[in-house]
């Protein structure tokens, strides 16, 4: 189980987040929601342990992972918002790069197996060369070679088409379902917030979120 | 490090035409410019005629010096061809020595001994004919020294008698060794030290050291590219942290650009004939630990490419502006030698090792490895 107990993020004298709460179980997804500027990403960089926090804990399972970073990030998998990949390598080349340097060590057919799991088939095509979509996959199957149990995922479906949308959407949900990984996804897109999270997290103080989700038939909770 | 290896390799068969390019540049450049100078100097010197009619030693011993002159471009013809030659203007001027030059000279006898020639469109008979009149006199001069000797050592009733060749040759030896005038620029030890006739040409360990370093720099752009690529941010969530891969990397390259000096090294010594001692990998390896670190303590202060390359093109103009009096003997006075030991390359371009340098370099790294992260990537 992840818990978050507290969590407070203070930037100069302006406070990001405030005593944000919540525990997350394996097979789980969550979504943060909530305007720019609300901290959505701070929140997800802080479970990521690349931000550390003003105040409150994160435990993983009997992990403390504000004092062990290090160990934490073998259980978890991070997904930029932003493209992190190098786009003259082929998909076969960036999946094979970032094995290497990996804790885990996959073979090429496991490797590529990640890949088609999520529909990416252009196995040997230079990555400059794909869709915004492609790219999104890449962007995550990279992710998940380690096996992550935690995978946090910020904004992983902007700017891509609908059919990649929800290849997207129904890997992530066959991955916690099937292999209990537990997930925490933040987008805009509250359609595909509402059709993909067992639970829906509103943060800041802006209730817009909350009664544009409140017709869903989800958990959810405001925090600010 | 060797998933580091693995994962630089994956880029480097990417890049594998460029980056060939510019590992071999600095070879290809030094050696094109070495051969353009020398064709350049080969272009302006003085075209003279030598009709030999003696090959006694002497003779041939003034024909050696009179070839070695860094000014002329001797060419050794019979005496038609190379009127023939003058009178086209083929030639500046020509002179013939005449059969009997020796036994004059053992005579001590320094008159008609040689014949010149000139056009009207000779530039260089005067002080081409000067300078083999000073040659032959320095013959004639110790033919006489050689005769004087035996005459003291005869009127001091000395039992061992010299011949006059035995004096002359030591002579000559004497003047061989004791060569005290003489400064040559020295790559490796003394042994190796260059003959005269090449200290006017441009030195090609001096021009290669150059284009290496703007290479060396060059070659660490990576840092900057993969920084701008935003890929850092997976590192937290690896094996091995960022700096770890940057350090790693910076070894691989290091690596990579000293096979390639040892690999230039043996090529100018077969080429060139420069010098090859064990002494050779041991300098190159402190340069190129030098150069890889400097460089990549330059890449890691940029974020964007072309401010890199131009500060590295900058770093490496005023190396060369330092190291112009290696480049081309005198062209610095004394008056500079405070600038040029400001020059890292300076140790390297008179054989030896530059210590404090490198270790400086190092020490920033270190720094760099264990100072606090700004950012917990």
């Amino acid at each position: 189980m992840l818990q978050l107990e507290g969590i407070t993020k203070h930037y100069g004298k302006k406070t990001i987040l405030h005593d944000i709460s919540f525990s997350l179980q394996a097979g789980e997804i969550v979504g943060l929601v909530g305007e720019n500027g609300a901290g959505k990403s701070t929140l997800l960089k802080i479970i990521a342990t690349l931000d550390k926090p003003s105040a409150g804990k994160l435990q993983f399972g009997e992990i403390d992972m504000l004092k062990n970073r290090k160990s934490a990030r073998q259980y978890i998998g991070f997904v930029p918002q932003d493209i992190a990949l190098w786009e003259e390598l082929s998909v076969k080349d960036n999946m094979r790069f970032f094995e290497k340097l990996s804790w885990k060590h996959l073979n090429e057919k496991q490797l590529q197996q990640i890949c088609l799991d999520m529909k990416l088939e252009k196995w040997l095509e230079p990555v400059k060369t794909l869709s915004g979509g492609m790219k999104r996959k890449l962007n995550m199957a990279i992710s998940l070679i380690h096996d992550p149990t935690i995978l946090l995922l910020d904004e992983p479906t902007v700017g891509i088409d609908l059919k990649s949308r929800i290849e997207i959407g129904s890997f992530l949900t066959k991955l916690a379902k099937e292999k209990g990984k537990m997930i925490i996804y933040t987008s805009h897109d509250m359609d595909e917030i509402k059709q993909l999270c067992d639970r829906i997290i509103c943060i800041g103080s802006d209730s817009f979120y909350s009664k544009v989700l409140s017709r869903a038939n989800k958990n959810i909770v405001v925090m600010h | 490090m060797k998933s580091i290896l693995q994962t630089r390799w994956l880029h480097w068969k990417k890049q594998a035409a460029g980056l060939l390019f510019w590992l071999l540049l600095p070879i290809v450049g030094s050696i094109l410019i070495h051969t353009l100078f020398q064709g350049f100097q080969q272009q302006t010197k003085v075209p003279v005629g030598m009709v030999m009619e003696e090959k006694s030693p002497m003779a041939m011993k003034l024909l050696h010096d009179i070839k070695h002159s860094p000014t002329l471009q001797v060419q050794v013809m019979d005496e038609a061809e190379a009127l023939h030659l003058l009178e086209i203007h083929k030639l500046d001027s020509v002179f013939v020595l005449h059969s009997g030059y020796e036994e004059e000279i053992r005579n001590g006898n320094r008159d008609e001994l040689l014949t010149g020639y000139r056009s009207n469109l000779s530039i260089a008979y005067t002080p081409v004919k000067e300078m083999i009149v000073s040659l032959v006199q320095e013959e004639t001069s110790r033919s006489k020294a050689a005769y004087t000797i035996k005459g003291i050592a005869d009127a001091a009733g000395k039992k061992q008698q010299w011949t006059w060749d035995e004096i002359v040759d030591t002579s000559n030896r004497i003047e061989k060794e004791e060569n005290l005038l003489l400064t040559t620029f020295s790559f490796l030890p003394a042994a190796d030290s260059l003959k005269p006739q090449e200290k006017t040409t441009l030195d090609i360990w001096a021009i290669w050291v150059l284009l290496h370093t703007l290479v060396s720099f060059f070659l660490m752009d990576w840092i900057i590219k993969e920084k701008q690529s935003g890929v850092f941010v997976r590192f937290s969530f690896m094996r091995y942290s960022y700096r770890q891969y940057l350090l790693g990397n910076a070894l691989l390259y290091f690596f990579l650009l000293y096979i390639f000096d040892l690999i230039v090294a043996v090529v100018f010594h077969v080429v060139l004939q420069t010098s090859f001692s064990l002494y050779t990998p041991v300098i190159l390896f402190a340069l190129q630990l030098m150069l890889t670190s400097a460089g990549f303590l330059l890449a890691l202060l940029f974020k964007h490419s072309f401010t890199f390359y131009s500060v590295s093109f900058a770093v490496v103009l005023m190396m060369t502006l330092a190291s112009g009096s290696s480049i081309l003997p005198g062209a610095f006075g004394s008056s500079s030698a405070w600038f040029l030991r400001l020059n890292p390359l300076q140790n390297f371009l008179h054989g030896g090792i530059n210590y404090s340098f490198p270790a400086f370099c190092l020490l920033l790294i270190t720094g760099w490895y264990f100072s606090k992260r700004k950012s917990i990537y």
